[in-house]
């Protein structure tokens, strides 16, 4: 019953270019040879060999620290850890909260016998999704009222390419050559201000179809659209997850997956590389994008990391759909009530074992990061709880528990572990008298109330709010703007659908462009979303395993930072730009656009840079820059911009341009791929 | 101390440095005394002479367990107390006398899990400060996120936007050359931030513009926009193609940047950070301040036995053998290094109901390098007991252990006030560092 991670890690990449400093070889061919190119382009995430022979841990292995970020050392017993319905004896990690200092780290405690390649199932290329082809002519959707609709200013986009090629099933045969994306459009409308802010806030990164929807719907229409999100029919994104059963799973059947990896090797991978992977697939092709951006700011506020617990790493599946997706868009105390009764974060901050009756009394963790992180909150150094509101918010919630008969891994109340004394916050704020001899189900209720109370709290009004508009306006907010958001919050009784709306249409936000830096997931997103990426959705092959390092070595998302579910501590992925802004995070944003754009990144993330081309082509290379900057920025070019970009080219910016030129395929990749590295693509 | 620098850390005049760097390091020089997005600075005209020193700050994040780390088991009083807070006949957590490497005969030993620096112990070049952390006039907070950061910064977030180690570059006469500042991470930890030549170094390998056609061509395309953008982004992304170009010119594959001395480093992340490190003190690219950090250090449960293959043994085992190999591999060069281990806080002293800790205040802290006068410092606890919140009282404050290396090793005593904002350092040190 092994199934821990071994102690070494010595995972090798599948393609190793082990000339340190090679230029790269031209490419042959054009544009449509790029992807044939793979494996030329260096790339960081093939070490050398020099490194790998003393530590070949660079990501994986049982010592956790790739990137200066650490997670837990993990050692696990051997033993099959106990399944006995009584005191739960499950724990196999310690610390839930081990703290990089940002980013993230990122492991999930693969074993070393995983061939990164080998042991799964083969690649399925069939799917091609261009992320504009839905809205190529806008969704209204069904049930939403339309407050105004202006008149269209330009001539929707054109009918596209079908792109709905069936998910690929994980049993499904070889892989298929990749079907090209459709027919671009035409160039877009010169942007509107408004549209490409919320576009590139609202969504995980804009393209020319969500902006001429935004657009053509006006600001306030389309977010009153996306805020209710079943009204936005999501089928294509949702068929590509057809087979993706473990999202739906009890927790007792993830529990059998895990233990399935005995027979197959698959299960742990599954399971992480189903959320992982759906997560990723959603943030680029989802018509509900307001509604997975959400997701993702709950996902980080109620951070949760299990991956190195191996009795509770399937839990983390449960968590992203009975917290995070039921209650997005939902109501705040809905969602945290959830959070607090959900045995993923009930492991992770260990308060399933809180026992104020033991030797020893409660564990005050869970207690502690309820009032820091997940509601009152410290903004600015300020905080209104004390030490000893912590530890009573730990009594109030003792006894709250997991059951683990059958291996349920369900919610359960241990009133033999709760604290029966008189407990009061916040200065008599909460309190609740004695109660010895009360019922369970009193005892309970005290601790749903406290739950309430904190969900409502002013303070929590405005921690949430400054959170808010540090994840989508800017790091340091106005507090004129928190401050109304906050009243919206208390008002509406804890929705989240009319606060989120109070930013997203207020003047703040309509005038506020390229104050927020993009993290390192939206800013593959972006990369992706506006490059049209197609992307192979089998959740453990080749692809999803290089972008969410499933196999031990430093994934994409790793190396941007963001590895999904991949943040250890319990305060989320940083907001701050100085957190995510170094030297080395540049070279690795820089080169994954590289690798994106000459599509070397993976086999199965296909571009088709024919479509990102100006068409016609523009008579010189000053144009075809101009271009560039305009599709792929949807802002106006900076003279910086350009003379940057032409000296790539080797050209000056009157040079006459011939549609010849631009079957250089090296020269095209390299162009679109710095166009990308513009520090204005870098800012939403 | 030696009077010569050993060889392989004399560092080249920095005029040559410059001059091989090609025109690219005039980018990052201090000389403007302008930061990204040209703010004058708010500090003084950089004038301390750098000493040839490199320090290493290594971060326990997670509130390092300083009783564990340091247990106070050589004093009969202490022990008894210590002894019967931490085993409290379900969960045992206290390290036994005999298991512990006693410190230069005083009340304190090592978890017997840091025997890879009994040789640093041997050699008087470890010195320990116990009951240190922040003083309550700065911070009590036991928060992670607000601990880290006010030990990195030497003050509050919102006082202080800098830290400490990027504040000694910025007035230091070598902070516009070659590569002073190294954060050994994908991350500039925040302790080196306000560095305007600081840099975060992944692997040396890495640390290369990949993933174009035409990498030269790249690189000026990558240069031109960065440099005519401003903020903190855009000058990072000049600052990072000039270190590449110092970086790509290190062969790690050269003989005499692999481990001396028989050093055998560990299988683990933080033990490849400090590998590299030693790289880059032997590659003459006037290092001076580096950051790493480890992680796992927030138990709350399951310290588990002072035995191998137990968590916080293991932890520990893995902090000392990869810190062991660093200081071996160093050999002589070890006089002009000083490594600094320090955590945001410390734990309780009670083991809790689940066989682990909680958040405390006092820690302890080490100082391990040839410039170390090797000792037990500071003010010690008279008694252990479970207090008002259950922890190690603070007792000597982290910014004096830190202010003295800035003294003694790092020669900027004149920047004192700069590096350590309304910090007052005692009027007698410590004495923990020799003058380099």
């Amino acid at each position: 019953m092994e199934r821990e991670a071994p102690e070494v890690d010595s995972e090798d990449p599948p393609v190793r270019i082990d000339t340190r400093k090679r230029r790269l070889l031209g490419l042959a061919g054009g544009v449509a040879s790029l992807a044939s190119a793979c494996g030329l382009i260096k790339t960081a995430n093939e070490p050398e060999a020099a490194i790998e022979d003393v530590d070949g841990s660079g990501a994986g292995g049982a010592d956790v620290e790739s990137n200066g970020q650490t997670a837990p050392q993990v050692s696990e017993p051997s033993a099959a850890p106990s399944r006995s319905g009584e005191v739960p004896s499950r724990d196999d990690g310690w610390s839930g909260s081990d703290l990089p200092e940002t980013g993230s780290p990122n492991d999930f405690g693969l074993p070393s016998d995983w061939s990164p390649f080998g042991g799964g199932k083969p690649s399925d290329l069939g799917l091609v999704v261009n992320p504009d082809a839905p809205s190529a002519s806008p969704v209204v959707p069904v049930g939403t009222q339309l407050v105004k609709t202006p008149a269209p200013t330009t001539t929707p986009a054109p009918t596209p390419a079908p792109t709905t090629a069936p998910a690929p099933t994980p049993t499904a045969g070889p892989p298929t050559a990749p079907t090209p994306a459709p027919t671009p459009p035409p160039p877009p409308p010169p942007p509107i201000a408004s549209a490409t802010i919320i576009a590139n806030r609202a969504t995980f990164g804009a393209t020319p179809g969500a902006i001429a929807q935004i657009d053509q719907m006006g600001v306030a229409a389309w977010v009153d659209a996306q805020l209710v999100p079943s009204a936005i029919d999501d089928s294509p994104v949702e068929a590509l997850l057809a087979g993706y059963s473990t999202l739906t799973n009890s927790n007792a059947a993830n529990w059998a997956v895990l233990q399935g990896e005995e027979v197959d090797g698959l299960g742990r991978r599954r399971i992480f590389g189903e959320l992982s992977h759906a997560t990723f697939l959603r943030a680029l092709y989802s018509q509900r994008q307001l509604f997975e951006v959400m997701c993702d700011f709950w996902t980080n506020h109620f951070t949760v990391y299990l991956a190195d617990r191996s009795a509770f790493r399937h839990l983390t599946t449960e968590a992203d759909r009975i917290v995070t997706r039921a209650h997005a868009l939902g109501r705040f105390d809905e969602m945290l009530l959830a959070s607090a009764k959900s045995p993923a974060m009930l492991t992770y901050l260990h308060n399933y074992r809180s026992n104020a009756n033991s030797t020893s009394d409660v564990n005050e963790n869970y207690g502690r990061e309820l009032l820091e992180l997940h509601t009152l909150g410290i903004i600015d150094g300020l905080q209104i709880y004390t030490e000893a509101d912590v530890r009573a918010a730990a009594q109030v919630l003792s006894g709250w528990s997991i059951d683990q008969n059958g291996d349920a891994d369900t919610f359960l109340f241990r009133e033999n572990y709760h604290f029966d004394g008189p407990v009061s916050l916040l200065g008599g704020e909460w309190s609740r008298p004695d109660r010895s001899g009360a019922s369970a189900a009193q005892k309970l209720a005290d601790g749903e109330n406290l739950i309430a109370f904190l969900a409502h709290h002013p303070r929590t009004a405005e921690y949430l709010s400054w959170k808010l508009c540090r994840r989508l306006f800017a790091d340091d907010p106005p507090a004129a703007l928190v401050s109304r958001l906050a009243g919206v919050y208390l008002a509406s009784d804890t929705a989240i659908g009319p606060w989120v709306r109070e930013l997203l249409v207020s003047p703040e936000m309509a005038a506020a462009d390229g104050t927020k830096l993009r993290r390192g997931f939206e800013l593959l997103t972006a990369y992706m979303r506006t490059l049209g990426a197609a992307v192979d959705n089998d959740p453990i092959g080749e692809t999803s395993e290089r972008l969410h390092s499933l196999s031990g070595y430093a994934g994409t998302l790793e190396q941007l930072r963001q590895q999904l579910f991949g943040h250890v501590s319990p305060d989320g992925y940083p907001e701050d730009a100085d957190d995510w802004i170094s030297a080395d995070s540049l070279l690795r944003r820089w080169e994954i656009a590289g690798l994106l754009t000459h599509n070397t990144l993976d086999d199965g993330i296909v571009i088709d840079l024919s479509a990102i081309l100006p068409s016609p082509v523009p008579a010189t290379w000053g144009g075809l820059v101009d271009a560039l900057i305009t599709r792929l920025t949807s802002r106006a070019p900076e003279p910086s911009a350009q003379s940057a970009l032409l000296s790539r080219a080797g050209h000056a910016a009157a040079d006459t341009l011939a549609p010849a030129d631009l079957t250089d395929g090296d020269l095209v990749a390299d162009l679109i791929g710095l166009t990308l590295c513009l520090p204005l693509f870098h800012h939403r | 101390m030696p009077s010569a620098l050993p060889s392989s850390l004399s560092r080249p005049n920095r005029r040559q440095f410059i001059a091989a760097a090609g025109a690219t390091a005039a980018a990052t020089g201090f000389t403007t005394g302008v930061l990204p997005g040209g703010t004058r600075l708010a500090f003084g005209e950089p004038n301390n002479t750098a000493t040839g020193d490199v320090v290493v700050q290594v971060f326990l994040s997670g509130g390092a367990d300083g009783l564990s780390l340091v247990p106070p088991v050589f004093d009969a009083n202490l022990n008894a107390d210590y002894q019967a807070l931490r085993n409290d006949g379900v969960f045992d957590i206290a390290i036994d006398p005999a298991d512990a490497i006693q410190l230069y005969g005083s009340p304190l030993g090592l978890h017997p899990a840091m025997a890879p620096l009994t040789q640093a112990v041997t050699d008087t070049n470890l010195a320990v400060v116990h009951a240190v952390g922040s003083p309550s006039s700065l911070t009590s907070t036991r928060s992670h996120f607000e601990a880290q950061e006010v030990w990195q910064r030497c003050g509050l977030p919102a006082a202080v936007p800098t830290g400490w180690m990027g504040r000694h570059l910025q007035t230091s006469d070598d902070s516009g050359g070659a590569l002073p500042g190294v954060s050994a991470s994908s991350a500039l930890h925040v302790a080196m931030r306000g560095s305007t030549s600081a840099v975060a170094i992944n692997s040396i390998n890495g640390f290369d513009v990949f993933g174009y056609s035409d990498t030269s061509a790249a690189e000026s395309s990558l240069m031109t926009m960065y440099n005519a953008a401003s903020g903190n982004f855009a000058a990072t992304g000049s600052r990072a193609l000039n270190a590449v170009s110092v970086v790509s010119s290190i062969d790690t594959n050269d003989p005499a940047l692999q481990p001396q001395n028989g050093a055998v480093y560990p299988n683990s992340g933080f033990a490849r950070d400090l590998r590299e490190v030693a790289q880059l003190i032997r590659a003459n690219v006037g290092l001076q301040a580096v950051t790493a950090r480890t992680g796992g250090w927030d138990t709350h449960d399951d310290h588990g036995l002072a035995t191998a293959g137990n968590r916080l043994y293991d932890r520990i085992s893995a902090l000392a053998s990869a810190l062991g190999a660093f200081y071996q591999d160093l050999g002589a060069d070890i006089a002009e290094v000083t490594i600094v281990v320090l955590s945001e806080f410390g734990r309780t002293i009670d083991v809790n109901g689940n066989g682990g800790t909680d958040h405390g205040r006092g820690s302890a802290m080490f100082a391990i390098g040839g410039g170390i006068n090797g000792g037990v410092y500071g003010d010690l606890p008279t008694e252990i007991v479970d207090g008002p919140e259950g922890d190690l009282i603070v007792l000597n404050d982290f910014r004096q252990v830190l202010s003295e290396i800035v003294v003694q090793r790092l020669g900027n005593a004149a920047n004192l006030g700069v590096i350590f904002p309304n910090f007052t350092p005692l009027a007698t040190p410590l004495g923990l560092a020799a003058p380099s």
